[in-house]
C-alpha cells in the first residue's frame, strides 16, 4: 500500500526517461563494432573530454573562492547568494546568444575590454578561430555551471561544525592554516559530488555549443552530445546513433564516478 | 601555570541582553575554579571570553599579569577542552593531541615524545592509529583532554566536558580529572550546570545566574553559608527548602532555608503536616510533607520514615534566613 | 585588510554574474545604428525600445513565450504532485528498497537531457506525439523528478516526527497527514521546489529543439536560437538581445525574491545528499 506513493514519480522516471533508454541500447546492439572505427568519434571525444577538463577545473577553483566568500558574514549575504545564483538559473542557450555577441570579433565587448586594458594588442576573432572558440566555450561555460560548485561546496563548508574551527583557533591555527588542515579535508565529500554531477554534465554538453559556435568554426568544437544529434538527423542513421548514445552515457558515468571516488578519498565521518 | 584575572567583564548580546554583566573573578595560579550555573546564566559566555572566541564590551581579562582582550585565541596560550570533544573526525588520535604542537612548529621528534606520553598519562597508548568515530565517549573525552594537555599551556578552560557521558563513567573520569590537575598543578576555569561535579572537583565556586555571579567561595562556603537564595536552592542535593520565614518566626519577613537533612521529625514537633509522598534513595527516604501550601522536604533513614501524618521541628541552628530580596541576613 | 579582500571578492563576485545579463539589457536598449558602433559604446546615447516592439513583429515570439509557459506550468505540476507522493513516501513511510530506489532516480537524473534526443524522439515518433507539446511536458516532468524528489525528501524529512506521530494518534489517515500537516509545514520547500522545476523547465533547450520542431509549439528558448540568420549582417543582435532580456529578467527577479526559499532548498538537498 505504502508503496503506491513511488508510482506516479516511477511511472514518469522509468517508463519516460528509462524505457526508451532501454530500447535504445537495444536497437543500437548491431552498431557497436562501428564504433571503434569511428576516427570521428575519436577526435569529437577528445575535444569533449579537453572542454570538460578544463571547464570542471576552472568552475572548481572559482565555485571554492565564491563558496568561501559566501560563507562569511556579511549583511545582505542572501542577496550576494541570489546574484551568485543567477547564471546558473538563465537559460543556457538564450545566454549562448549574448556571448555570440560578447565575443563578435567586430562590435564585441570582450574584445573591447581586453583592447582598453592592454591585453590584447588588435581584435581576435574568437568564434572564427578554433583555439579562440574553445576557449569561448569554456569561458561561457564556467560563467553558466560555476553556481552549481558554489552552492555544493558552500553546504560542505557550513557542514564542519563550528566548534571545531574554534578548537583549532584556541590551539594556535590562524584562518589559512585552518582551511588548508580542517575545512578542505572535510570538504572533500563535497567536492566529489560536484565533479562528478559536473564532468557528467560537461560530457554531454549540448545546448551551448549548439547555438555559441554550431560545433565550429570547422567542427573543432563539436561534441560528443552533437555528434550524437548529428548522427540522428543529419546522417539519419539511427542504429548508429543508439549505439553512440548508449556508449557516451555509459563512458561519462564511469569516468565522472572515478574522478569523483579520487577526489573523495577515504570516508571518515 | 598562571593565574587569571576576570576584571569587570561585561558582553552584552542584541537586543541588549547581557549575556555577562560586569563579572569579577579571579583564578589564581594553579587553583581549579568552578562556574557553576543553570543554562542562560552566562557561564559558558565567560568562558569563551576568556578563550577569545568571543569580545568582550568591557572589562579587561588577564592571563599572567598581561592583558589579553585584544589577542587571538591562539595567541593566549590557554587550552580549552568542549563539550562536544571538537575532534577532528579526519586524523587520528596521535594527529588531534598533536595538532596544537604542530600549529606552533615543534620539531616532530619532540612532538612524538610529548604526545606519546600524554596518551601513556591518559590511557591512550594504545589507541593512538585511531579516528574518533572508531572511540567510544570516554576515549573521546580522554583525547581531547590529551589535546589540552600536551600543550603545556598557562590555563584550562573546560566547557561542560562530562556532560555527554555517561553517570558511572562521569564520575570516574571527575576524579581522574582532579587527581590529573593536582598532580600538574593547573590552573583552570571549569564551567558546569552538575553542582555535584563543581563540589568535588573545586577549590573555590562561583555561582552564576543571568549574567551575574552570585557567590564565590569555597565548595564549604558555599554550601555552609549560601549567599542568596539562588545559591541556597541550587547548591546540594537534595534541594534545600526555601520557606516563608513565617514558619519559624510569626510575622517574621524574608526566606528561611533549611536542608531536608536539617529537619527533625519528632513527636512532639511544632508542625504538623501530612505525607505527601515517598523517595526511596535507598537507605535513605526522602519525605515530602505538605499542609495546605506548605511543603517541607525532609530526609530521613527509610526504616524511620513514618507515613500518613508527621510532626517536624525545625532547629533554628541550622537555618538559613534571607531577607525579602533573596540576600543572606547575619542572623 | 580582509575587509578589502572582502568587498573585492564580493565585487568580482558580481561583476561576474551578471555581466553579461547587464550587457545584454544595454544592447537591447541601443538604437539599431548604434548597435554597430566602433568601439562599441557602453551606456546607450539615445535609449530606444524599437528592438523589444522589432522582436515581436519577426517572429511569433508572444506564441512561444505561450508555449513555454505551458510546457513550464504542466511540467511543474505534474512533477510536483508526483515527487511530493514519493518524497512523502521516502521521508516518512518505512520502505523497502527506498535507498535503491533514490539512487535509480539519481542515476537516471545524471544522464544529460541532450543525450536523450535519439531515444525520446524514438519514443515521440512512435507514439505519434511529436510536436505534442504534452509530450514535452511530460519529458521535461520526468527529468525534473529526480531532483524535486531529492529536495523535497530533505524538507519533508526536516519536519519533526513527534508532530506527525501525534496527528496519527489523533486518528488522521496518512493521506490527511500529507494535506493537512505536511504539505503547509513544507510549503516553503514545495514553493523553492516548483520555481527551480519551472526554471528549468523554461530553460531546457536540446530536448525542445528536436521534439518541438513547428514553429507554433516552438518554445523560447529554441525560438530565440532560430533568431539568427546565416550570416553575421543578417543577424537582428538588438531584437535577440530584448527577447534575452525578456526571457531571463523574469528568472533573475524570481531567483532575488525566493532567494531564501531556493538557497535553503537546495542547502539542505546537498547536506542530506
Amino acid at each position: 500500500m505504502r508503496h503506491l506513493y513511488l508510482l506516479p514519480a516511477a511511472i514518469l522516471v522509468f517508463g519516460i526517461l528509462g524505457l526508451p533508454l532501454v530500447l535504445t541500447v537495444s536497437r543500437g546492439s548491431g552498431h557497436f563494432a562501428a564504433l571503434f572505427s569511428d576516427a570521428t568519434l575519436g577526435s569529437v571525444a577528445l575535444t569533449t573530454l579537453a572542454f570538460a577538463a578544463v571547464s570542471v577545473t576552472l568552475e572548481m577553483a572559482i565555485g571554492l573562492g565564491f563558496a568561501l566568500l559566501l560563507q562569511q558574514t556579511i549583511r545582505a549575504r542572501g542577496l550576494f547568494r541570489a546574484i551568485a545564483l543567477i547564471p546558473w538559473a538563465l537559460p543556457t542557450a538564450v545566454m549562448a546568444m549574448s556571448w555570440r555577441w560578447i565575443f563578435n570579433d567586430v562590435y564585441g565587448v570582450a574584445n573591447d575590454m581586453l583592447l582598453k586594458v592592454g591585453l590584447l594588442h588588435e581584435p581576435i576573432a574568437w568564434l572564427g578561430r578554433p583555439g579562440t572558440a574553445f576557449f569561448a566555450l569554456v569561458a561561457a561555460d564556467v560563467w553558466k555551471t560555476t553556481p552549481f560548485v558554489t552552492i555544493i561546496l558552500l553546504a560542505g563548508l557550513q557542514s564542519v561544525p563550528r566548534d571545531l574551527h574554534e578548537a583549532m583557533s584556541v590551539d594556535g591555527a590562524g584562518p589559512v592554516r585552518r582551511f588548508f588542515s580542517l575545512a578542505l579535508p572535510l570538504l572533500r565529500p563535497a567536492m566529489a559530488v560536484a565533479v562528478t554531477f559536473r564532468m557528467i554534465q560537461a560530457l554531454g554538453i549540448f545546448d551551448l555549443v549548439w547555438v555559441l559556435t554550431g560545433g565550429g568554426p570547422a567542427d573543432s568544437t563539436r561534441t560528443l552530445a552533437q555528434y550524437v544529434y548529428e548522427t540522428l538527423f543529419r546522417y539519419l542513421n539511427l542504429g548508429y546513433g543508439a549505439a553512440l548514445t548508449a556508449a557516451v552515457v555509459l563512458g561519462a558515468f564511469l569516468l565522472a564516478s572515478g574522478v569523483g571516488a579520487a577526489v573523495r578519498g577515504k570516508p571518515v565521518l | 601555570m598562571a593565574d587569571v584575572r576576570i576584571d569587570r567583564v561585561s558582553r552584552m548580546f542584541e537586543p541588549p541582553v547581557p549575556a555577562v554583566a560586569e563579572v569579577s573573578l579571579r583564578v589564581g595560579d594553579g587553583e581549579i575554579v568552578t562556574v557553576l550555573g543553570p543554562s542562560g546564566s552566562g557561564k559558558s559566555t565567560l568562558l569563551r571570553l576568556v578563550a577569545g572566541l568571543e569580545k568582550a564590551d568591557a572589562g579587561d581579562i588577564l592571563i599572567a599579569d598581561r592583558r589579553v582582550n585584544d589577542l587571538e585565541p591562539g595567541q593566549r596560550d590557554v587550552a580549552m577542552v568542549f563539550q562536544s570533544y571538537a575532534l577532528y573526525p579526519h586524523m587520528t588520535v596521535f594527529e588531534n593531541i598533536a595538532s596544537p604542537l604542530r600549529v606552533r612548529g615543534m620539531a616532530p621528534e619532540e612532538i612524538e615524545t610529548r604526545v606519546r606520553r600524554t596518551a601513556e598519562r591518559l590511557g591512550l597508548a594504545a589507541l593512538l592509529d585511531r579516528r574518533p568515530r572508531a572511540l567510544s565517549g570516554g576515549e573521546q573525552q580522554r583525547t581531547a583532554l590529551a589535546r589540552a594537555l600536551v600543550r603545556e599551556p598557562k590555563a584550562f578552560l573546560l566547557d561542560e566536558p562530562l556532560s555527554n557521558l555517561d553517570a558511572a563513567l562521569r564520575e570516574r573520569t571527575r576524579r581522574d580529572i582532579k587527581t590529573l590537575f593536582r598532580q600538574i598543578g593547573a590552573t583552570a576555569l571549569y564551567v558546569t550546570h552538575d553542582q555535584v561535579e563543581a563540589m568535588t572537583l573545586s577549590d573555590r565556586i562561583a555561582v552564576m545566574k543571568a549574567g551575574r555571579i552570585e557567590q564565590i567561595g569555597t565548595p564549604e562556603e558555599v554550601y555552609d553559608r549560601p549567599a542568596t537564595t539562588f545559591v541556597a536552592g541550587f547548591v546540594g542535593s537534595p534541594r534545600m527548602n526555601l520557606l516563608p520565614a513565617d514558619v519559624l518566626t510569626p510575622g517574621g519577613g524574608g526566606t528561611v532555608g533549611v536542608r531536608p537533612e536539617d529537619v527533625t521529625i519528632c513527636a512532639d514537633g511544632p508542625l504538623e503536616l501530612e505525607v505527601a509522598l515517598r523517595e526511596s534513595l535507598g537507605s535513605r527516604t526522602l519525605l515530602t510533607l505538605r499542609r495546605g501550601p506548605l511543603e517541607i522536604t525532609v530526609l530521613v533513614t527509610s526504616r524511620d520514615a513514618p507515613s500518613g501524618t508527621a510532626r517536624v521541628r525545625i532547629d533554628p541552628t541550622r537555618a538559613h534566613y534571607f531577607d525579602a530580596d533573596g540576600k543572606r541576613r547575619s542572623a | 585588510m580582509r575587509r578589502l579582500c572582502l568587498a573585492s571578492g564580493l565585487a568580482f563576485l558580481v561583476v561576474f554574474s551578471l555581466g553579461p545579463f547587464v550587457w545584454s539589457f544595454l544592447t537591447s536598449l541601443k538604437g539599431g545604428r548604434e548597435l554597430f558602433s566602433i568601439p562599441p559604446t557602453y551606456f546607450p546615447q539615445s535609449p530606444s525600445l524599437e528592438h523589444y516592439t522589432g522582436v515581436f513583429e519577426q517572429r511569433p515570439f508572444a506564441r512561444y513565450i505561450g508555449n513555454s509557459l505551458i510546457v513550464g506550468a504542466g511540467s511543474t505540476l505534474i512533477a510536483l504532485g508526483a515527487a511530493s507522493l514519493a518524497a512523502y513516501a521516502l521521508a516518512r513511510l518505512r520502505i523497502r528498497f527506498s535507498g535503491a530506489f533514490e539512487k535509480a532516480l539519481l542515476l537516471l537524473a545524471l544522464v544529460p537531457p541532450a543525450l536523450l534526443v535519439i531515444p525520446l524522439h524514438d519514443a515521440a515518433r512512435l507514439t505519434g506525439l511529436s510536436n505534442s507539446r504534452l509530450a514535452l511536458i511530460l519529458i521535461h516532468a520526468a527529468l525534473n523528478l529526480p531532483f524535486a524528489v531529492w529536495m523535497l525528501t530533505a524538507f519533508f524529512r526536516g519536519i519533526p516526527g513527534e508532530l506527525l506521530e501525534a496527528a496519527r494518534l489523533d486518528g488522521l489517515s496518512r493521506v490527511q497527514i500529507l494535506r493537512r500537516i505536511v504539505l503547509p509545514l513544507a510549503a516553503p520547500g514545495l514553493a523553492a521546489t516548483a520555481i527551480l522545476v519551472f526554471i528549468f523547465s523554461w530553460n531546457e533547450f536540446a530536448l525542445a529543439l528536436t521534439l518541438l520542431t513547428r514553429d507554433d509549439v516552438r518554445t523560447v528558448p529554441v525560438g530565440i536560437a532560430m533568431l539568427s540568420g546565416v550570416t553575421v549582417y543578417e543577424v537582428p543582435w538588438g531584437q535577440i538581445s530584448a527577447a534575452v532580456v525578456m526571457t531571463t529578467l523574469p528568472v533573475v527577479a524570481a531567483v532575488i525574491l525566493f532567494q531564501r526559499w531556493i538557497v535553503g532548498g537546495l542547502t539542505a538537498g546537498a547536506l542530506k545528499g
